[in-house]
């Protein structure tokens, strides 16, 4: 990955941005944050998602990142071919923009070990397609 | 000022962890007589003035987008609030 532009993008809540731009700069790329409110992605070649708990998980885990100014090109240049990895919260903003399909609910297991995997999958049921993000 | 009252429960065919959650804690207080419990979100939202058509649109589309995710979660109503 020589030479490749990461974006990273840091929302209020991210906790890790910076290790996802070590780990890029250690796979021999460039990391370049990127900031949740500003619609711009400087040029990348590709985007993280880094996880943390962006809002504080309020609404919806991812719900109110998906609403970024960022986010909207994020979702262009996903929906144009370029790569997008999201890491535990940044899956969930992926989820949350339709990016991905299904949606994050919570475990039915109630015993203490659920700290480590706090939700759930599912896949879309619905006979229609996947809800496009408003004005698309 | 007026408040438009959102409410939103995750889909019928969903399993709804929290409220069966609350539905096994409730007999241990003696409330026996509930067989199910569903949780769901409820938003007031204020506008300046009085509510008008448009505001309720508003608020449709504003439950439709970010108030709910249409994948695991309907959105029951969009009201007016009653005067308190």
């Amino acid at each position: 990955m020589t030479g490749a532009r990461v974006g990273i993008v840091t929302f209020p809540g991210s906790l890790d941005d910076r290790d996802a731009a070590r780990a890029v700069r250690l796979s021999g790329g460039d990391a370049v944050p990127l900031w949740h409110g500003e619609a711009d992605l400087k040029g990348v070649d590709a985007i993280i998602l880094p996880g943390g708990f962006s809002y504080g998980d309020y609404l919806r885990a991812g719900a109110i990142a998906r609403f970024a100014p960022v986010m909207d090109r994020v979702v262009d240049a996903a929906r144009g071919g370029m790569p997008v990895l999201g890491i535990c919260n940044g899956f969930q903003v992926l989820c949350e923009s339709h990016l991905l399909p299904g949606a994050l609910i919570r475990n039915d297991h109630h015993s203490s070990s659920a700290v480590t995997s706090s939700c759930a999958w599912r896949t879309p049921t619905l006979p229609g397609p996947t809800p496009s993000p408003p004005g698309r | 000022m007026g408040r438009i009252i959102v409410e939103v429960m995750p889909k019928p065919e969903l399993l709804d962890p929290q409220g069966k959650a609350v539905a096994g804690a409730l007999p241990r207080l003696g409330f026996d007589q509930f067989t199910a419990v569903r949780q769901g979100k409820l938003f007031e939202l204020t506008v300046a003035g009085d509510v008008t058509e448009a505001d309720l649109d508003a608020a449709g589309q504003a439950a439709g987008t970010l108030l709910s995710n249409p994948i695991i979660e309907d959105v029951i109503r969009v009201v007016e609030a009653e005067q308190r």
